[in-house]
């Protein structure tokens, strides 16, 4: 039977049973049956949310789509509506209805467009924006890609296309390579990036967060919450975090072979006072929440319940992932007004980092590579900071309400490819621009 | 509907349900003061100081239609202007040397109810000049002319006035976010508002940024002449006289130097904010004044100048400009006071204060909020010939 695959939902095994297909000038529109057999009510409640998901989405107002009983309307197209009926007795079967109604864009819509904001992160290590390292990722399938800077004084940007690898085992195509594209010097992206992807390769190594204990990929910002130990997930295809068995996150890095996922390591948020480590646990996580959703970027926000015995006893810890990256930024912030840091869950050495310009030290690196071949990085590089080399551990010098931390890895360490070079790492990541990516017609 | 205005009068309006009581609808007079607190009072003894202590909002009624809409300008207004001069002497002035706050001193407090309040940071600046005005409003517009003051009329009935810094949430202590982002208040006491939209239109001349230069040599006493610099030396390709409103020649340069930073760019913009409910609670005194910051990269509302993060994101807003203008709803949870002031009811032993509860009574609003920021505040008194 024909299947429909629209926004998120790129498994040609939810949206099936299509029963009827109304294609007009300018709208489509198609009604089927929901099949998931009827044990898994979390996967059921996990491909609802998709589905209402896809309308009035700030993050992605317009979405890829294909519908297999016409390859030849394969396109982009902005939901109109998207609506689930339930009715007594199909959810005990495991089957209901939806409908989901798109408008369709004029020559179906496949020029994307990155504009972006932002300037070198505030910080005291004399780290400036002539010694950073700007940057910008599309999917290994995108073509056509230009940079065009607004008022530009030279006909041509230079720059280089680097390739980045994963285990290729996310995403629904083969893949797990993504291009990163770099201005060799410290050139900003002031100016819009045009590139052009197919439909079907639009998330790609796209930065992506999954729900629910079968971890479905979240579409919008609702979903239903599932905090139990396997219940969320932050990636972009070239790492992923996500609770951790005796920490509070686990960051997971590709295995030596880069064809498989590696060994998950545990890692540990808190705080300290006074010399006093306090970290938290994945079963301190209260709630959790989708700041942004969109494919070069998604936010997940963590609610962390401390043991605290004042009127200020929740942590906020947000993780942001870019497409293409291989370092998330994570904040932490709460009612405590402490040094706030991250570090390994179980203790291991770590070597001070020095920024590579002005030697200045902003953060741990791993001394030895994991059993992954991987050299993981934390930088905290927005305040001074104190390092706990013996542990694996950061944190502020100085007592804040808010902290940001860089969590990443030096892929392949002793053998790293030049875009995967700790160095470069960390100019990547003093040069903090946001990018927001749209489709142009 | 509450129209507040940064150092204007406002305009305000509630409206009672058609079956609201006979009595409610018929007791007040012209001039009684309508109070709007942020929650309910529910005592039935309830005295003006803690009335006005409570209030949010204050306002005259000038206007009744069918004694069941009454609307009119915030008690700001009491400091009277040109159609409605200030109840009290003729004031006049000089030529003396005063700062802003030898000017309010030098009031006869109280003004139909205002009482004096209290100086933040007033600006040490003074200046001698002459003055015959017949409405305090008018009196204070004539001093802002030259000193970079403001001031600030709470809903209590006191008169607050200082530097734009010292009155205001300025510099490190601003911290209020408005962003089309999800809006959330952290427990590290950051807090933001989700605009439903901005708007930011842009007109009128660049012209005095560093394009224009100040004659301190003019050429009549009072007036102030300013030439268009950047042309050939002896060339003057325009030219702009000031109203002579200035009766002491020394006062022109100050005069022309606050009138020039009113011209620059502003960039005015226009947010609009739906489900807050009493949005005056993010605001020094629930009123227009406070510096925010604003993030809106689409409509260019960044500077880079400026890191912050919300939302788990690094972000540049912009840090320049204030709320001038704030429309806000009366919505359910608010109490609204008919308040019969004793300077309002006819001389003699009827003459007596009087609070009516109206909250039950009122129609309530739905509507969304608007704010509009800019970068000063325009003055209406100056004018250009």
């Amino acid at each position: 039977m024909a299947y429909l695959l629209i926004g998120r939902i790129q498994d040609h095994t939810v949206l099936t049973s299509v029963s009827a297909a109304t294609i007009t000038k300018t709208s489509m529109s198609f009604r089927g049956r929901i099949g998931l057999g009827g044990a898994d009510l979390a996967a059921i409640a996990a491909v609802r949310d998709q589905i209402i998901g896809l309308t009035e989405n700030t993050d992605e107002p317009v979405v890829p789509m294909l519908y297999s009983g016409d390859l030849s309307l394969t396109s982009f197209v902005r939901p109109v509506s998207a609506s689930v009926t339930l009715e007594s007795g199909s959810i005990d079967v495991g089957y209901w209805e939806w409908e989901i109604e798109v408008e369709r864009l004029p020559r179906g819509g496949a020029r994307q467009q990155s504009t972006f904001s932002g300037t070198c992160l505030v910080n005291p290590f004399s780290v400036v924006e002539a010694d950073t390292r700007p940057w910008h990722a599309t999917p290994s399938e995108a073509v056509g890609y230009g940079y065009v800077g607004i008022n530009a004084t030279v006909a041509v940007q230079a720059g280089t296309r680097y390739a980045r690898y994963g285990p290729g085992v996310d995403t629904a195509r083969p893949g797990g390579q993504v291009w990163v594209y770099d201005p060799d010097d410290a050139t900003y992206f002031t100016g819009n990036a045009d590139w052009v992807v197919d439909p079907r390769d639009f998330y790609s190594m796209a930065a992506t967060i999954k729900a629910g204990a079968a971890l479905k990929a979240v579409h919008g910002r609702l979903t239903s919450k599932d905090v139990t130990s396997a219940g969320w997930q932050i990636g972009n295809g070239l790492f992923r975090f996500g609770p951790s068995s005796t920490g509070l996150i686990s960051l997971t890095a590709p295995s030596a072979t880069a064809s498989v996922w590696g060994t998950p390591v545990q890692l540990s948020c808190g705080y300290t006072t006074g010399g006093t480590w306090t970290p938290f646990t994945a079963a301190d996580i209260t709630d959790w929440m989708v700041l942004r959703n969109s494919p070069e970027c998604c936010v997940l926000r963590l609610r962390v319940s401390t043991t605290s015995a004042s009127l200020n006893n929740v942590i906020i810890v947000d993780i942001l992932v870019r497409r293409g990256s291989r370092f998330a930024v994570i904040n932490l912030s709460g009612g405590l007004f402490t040094q706030y840091g991250i570090g390994f869950t179980s203790a291991k050495a770590m070597t001070a980092k020095t920024e590579s310009v002005h030697a200045t030290t902003v953060g741990l690196k791993e001394t030895t590579a994991d059993t992954d071949g991987n050299k993981l990085l934390f930088i905290l590089g927005s305040v001074a900071n104190t390092r706990d080399t013996a542990n694996g551990r950061i944190y502020t010098t100085s007592n804040a309400f808010q902290t940001q931390v860089m969590v990443g890895h030096e892929y392949q360490g002793a053998t790293a490819a030049a875009i995967d070079d700790d160095d470069v790492l960390i100019h990547q990541y003093f040069a903090a621009q946001t990018e927001t990516q749209r489709i142009v017609l | 509907m509450i129209t507040q205005v940064l150092m204007q009068p406002g305009s305000c309006s509630i409206e009672l349900k058609a079956d609201a009581p006979l009595d409610i609808r018929l007791a007040p007079r012209l001039r009684d003061h309508i109070i709007v607190t942020p929650g309910r009072i529910f005592d039935t003894a309830i005295t003006p100081a803690v009335l006005k202590a409570a209030a949010r909002h204050s306002f005259r009624i000038d206007q009744m239609t069918n004694r069941t809409e009454f609307a009119g300008p915030t008690i700001a207004a009491w400091l009277g202007d040109a159609s409605s001069p200030s109840k009290g002497p003729l004031l006049s002035l000089g030529p003396a040397a005063y700062t802003l706050t030898g000017l309010i001193n030098a009031f006869t407090w109280n003004i139909n109810g205002l009482t004096k309040g209290t100086a933040y940071s007033s600006p040490a600046t003074s200046i001698t000049d002459t003055l015959l005005h017949s409405s305090h409003t008018a009196m204070l517009k004539h001093w802002l002319q030259f000193i970079d003051g403001e001031y600030r009329v709470n809903a209590s009935g006191s008169l607050d006035w200082g530097s734009p810094g010292g009155l205001w949430k300025s510099g490190a202590a601003v911290d209020l976010l408005l962003t089309r982002g999800p809006g959330e208040r952290l427990p590290s006491g950051q807090n933001s508002i989700t605009v439903d939209r901005f708007d930011v239109p842009e007109s009128g001349d660049d012209w005095a940024n560093g394009h224009w230069a100040v004659d301190a040599t003019p050429a009549f006493v009072g007036g102030t002449l300013i030439t268009e610099g950047g042309f050939a030396a002896g060339t003057n390709a325009f030219v702009s006289v000031w109203d002579d409103t200035v009766h002491t020649a020394g006062n022109a340069g100050p005069r022309t130097t606050e009138m020039q930073a009113e011209y620059v760019d502003q960039k005015t913009v226009s947010a609009t904010v739906s489900g807050v409910f009493d949005l005056c609670s993010f605001f020094t005194a629930g009123q227009p004044g406070d510096y925010v910051r604003l993030y809106d990269p689409e409509r260019g509302l960044v500077d880079t100048a400026n890191e912050s993060v919300h939302a788990g994101q690094t972000i540049h807003p912009l840090t320049s400009h204030r709320v001038l203008e704030m429309t806000t709803p009366v919505q359910r949870g608010m109490g609204v006071y008919h308040y019969a002031t004793a300077y309002t009811q006819p001389s003699g032993p009827a003459g007596t204060e009087a609070i009516t509860d109206w909250s039950d009574y009122i129609e309530y609003e739905t509507s969304s909020a608007t704010l509009t920021l800019g970068v000063r505040p325009q003055l209406s008194i100056r004018k250009v010939i």
